[in-house]
């Protein structure tokens, strides 16, 4: 037999050997898929227990491979207990049962997380779709350095995003929520954020030293109204910039003490707000104001800085008026 | 059944032969840790570092595991651009020095990234834990990365001005930040500072260490401005100056290199060793500052030019 003849013959088993082979290889090094079906069974890792949470002990890659889904408001969808874990949502869902309540539903309904990690797991990351409906929170990042991209946490009874220190958010939004939509331990960066529609605030970083860009903070839900909500709550040493914030509760701004912000429009919408507010202090009365430059003298720890854009009834002392 | 056999046989062996290129579908070739003991790519050298030595685009399919290697080694003849895709070049340090090499690596060694040659752009994932710098040789753009508890530098540009930096999370790195253009960023308690030529709207925080007095905590050659400065441990912003000299700039004082320096708009507040340091010669605009917490000497506009003048926030040596 030529050898011609013995390559033609060959060329369909090498076809078929190779896509065999191909196959297998990215089964083998790529991420490791989660589904409900495997974690019903217990099937998705190593170690892990039939039904939810899919408890993730090691490090590593993995994908989801269908939507998540779980049954009730107490259970949680995804514990993480080791550093160095990436989970591709990979455009699916993790759902939990309260997405039709959204914001409607309280703290409390229930003690369900969709995804959490203990506070020892150091950079954990997120990416690529959606966490809603669960019967507590819908993102639990507590250990440091975590990373968020382009995940929307919507329609959770509490709070949204939860990221521990030095954490990075970029490209993500936090929906409807029925407890605040992010909040960030110290030194975190939000950077192109949205957090809208949220019963509790927008953003709240208490511990300070984050750096807050281009985040959107809407609050038009009238179910909102009344309770504690607002806009962005930030610990000393903390910058905000490029954004927007319109909310109804009070305050829309606070920051701590060194603080910087530039370039931010605040729209108070339902008028004699306190826009803004430093350490407690009260506000200052607008209906409708954008800020660039740091906040009034007469607050603790700030210093004016620049100048103010002024529109409506606002007064800012310490400031000017920008030409 | 048994020209079958050979056909088989004939596979295995082209299989054997040929190497195991990892799965492009876009046309961009996929990097991961099981692929790296084996070598990615032709040229590519079983363990770790993965070698890129063509241009293109790459992407992280898993988090990568190097131990006394770098992560990925670039020297291609072109442009690279590697997407860490929310993963991770996860070395086995923990930042802390005692923990760190003893002996420093050279450069090049130990690095999330290193490169010789070629211009490279990374974005979207972490370096973290390595024993030299995270990256480091010629990138041209990092975006959105997390860089943190690695020994050496977060991020060392041979030359600066090429490279920006955007959306970085920098924490707890055993050195610094060099590049040309840093947005958007956040560096918080590495051992050193950041240096560039442009620095706007970024924070910095809790870096530096005791008796850095010689070195700002930030310092730039052309531009700071909407940054946030605050509770470092040595100076807090210094601009232009001999000691704020890119390497590898050579300025020599009352030359080009070292006029035009900006400052503007910033707050500097709570460092240690002061708070605006303004360079020792001309072109320095400081403007509408705050330097430790209180305003500079005229926070409308002032320009120093061969001044001395020190006050408790702003300093001209």
């Amino acid at each position: 037999m030529s050898a011609l003849v013995l390559l033609a013959r060959a060329i369909p088993v090498v076809a078929v050997a190779l896509v065999m082979l191909g196959g297998h290889a990215r089964a083998a090094e790529g991420a490791l898929p989660l589904s409900t079906v495997c974690a019903l069974a217990g099937t998705c890792l190593p170690g892990d227990a039939p039904g939810f949470p899919i408890t993730i002990a090691s490090s590593g890659s993995y994908r989801l491979a269908e939507d998540l889904v779980v049954a009730t408001p107490d259970e949680s969808a995804v514990s993480i207990q080791a550093s160095s874990v990436a989970i591709d949502l990979a455009g699916f869902s993790i759902r939990g049962p309260t997405a039709a309540l959204g914001a409607t539903c309280a703290t409390g309904v229930g003690s369900g997380i969709g995804v959490q990690s203990t506070a020892t797991a150091t950079g954990v990351s997120l990416r690529n779709g959606w966490v809603s409906g669960f019967g507590a929170h819908g993102i639990v990042l507590r250990g440091p350095a975590s990373r968020i991209d382009r995940v929307n946490a919507d329609h959770n009874c509490g709070d949204g995003i939860t990221v521990g220190p030095a954490s990075l958010v970029v490209r993500t939004q936090a929906l409807d929520n029925g407890g605040r939509g992010i909040v960030a331990d110290r030194s975190s960066l939000l950077r192109a954020v949205s957090s809208s529609e949220n019963v509790g605030r927008a953003v709240e970083a208490g511990n300070g030293f984050v750096l807050i860009e281009a985040l959107e903070a809407t609050e038009d839900d009238l179910l909102s109204f009344g309770v504690a909500g607002g806009g962005v709550v930030a610990g000393p040493g903390s910058m905000l910039r490029e954004s927007a914030i319109a909310t109804r509760e009070m305050p829309a701004i606070q920051m701590g003490t060194d603080s910087l912000l530039s370039d931010v429009t605040q729209q108070s919408k339902w008028g004699n707000g306190d826009v803004l507010t430093a350490s407690g202090v009260a506000g200052i009365k607008a209906t409708a104001i954008g800020y660039r430059g740091a906040v009034p003298a007469q607050y603790p720890g700030f210093v004016p800085i620049g100048c103010v854009l002024l529109a409506g009834t606002g007064i800012l002392p310490g400031f000017t008026v920008c030409p | 059944m048994r020209s079958r056999g050979k056909a088989i046989a004939l596979v295995a062996a082209l299989v054997a032969a040929s190497p195991l290129v990892a799965a492009a579908r876009d046309g961009v070739r996929e990097i991961n840790h099981a692929c790296a003991s084996r070598g990615c790519f032709s040229g590519d050298s079983p363990g770790y570092p993965v070698t890129i030595g063509t241009p293109g685009a790459y992407r992280l399919t898993s988090n990568l595991e190097p131990i006394g290697a770098s992560g990925l080694d670039v020297h291609a003849f072109g442009r690279v651009d590697i997407d860490l895709n929310g993963f991770a070049i996860d070395g086995p340090f923990d930042g802390a020095s005692a923990n760190c090499p003893s002996t420093p690596p050279l450069v090049g060694q130990l690095a999330g990234i290193a490169n010789r040659s070629a211009r490279y752009r990374v974005r979207n994932g972490f370096i973290r834990g390595m024993g030299g710098a995270a990256l480091q040789g010629y990138p041209d753009r990092v975006d959105d990365v997390v860089l943190h508890e690695n020994c050496g530098d977060a991020i060392y540009s041979i030359i600066p001005r090429t490279t920006a930096v955007h959306g970085v999370q920098a924490f707890k790195n055993g050195g610094e930040i060099v590049a040309g253009q840093v947005h958007s960023t956040i560096a918080y308690e590495n051992s050193r500072f950041m240096r560039a030529r442009s620095v706007w709207g970024s924070l910095v925080s809790f870096s530096g260490s005791a008796g850095a007095a010689q070195s700002a905590v930030l310092s730039a050659d052309h531009f700071v401005s909407g940054t946030l400065v605050t509770q470092n441990l040595g100076p807090g912003l210094r601009v232009s100056g001999p000691q704020t000299l890119l390497p590898p700039l050579v300025c020599i004082p009352h030359t080009v290199c070292d006029a035009e320096g900006l400052s503007v708009d910033n707050a500097v507040t709570g460092n240690r060793d002061g708070g605006v340091i303004a360079g020792i010669d001309g072109g320095v605009l400081v403007r509408g500052n705050t330097a430790n917490g209180a305003p500079d000497v005229d926070s409308l506009e002032t320009i120093a030019i061969d001044v001395n003048l020190t006050s408790t926030g702003l300093q001209f040596p």
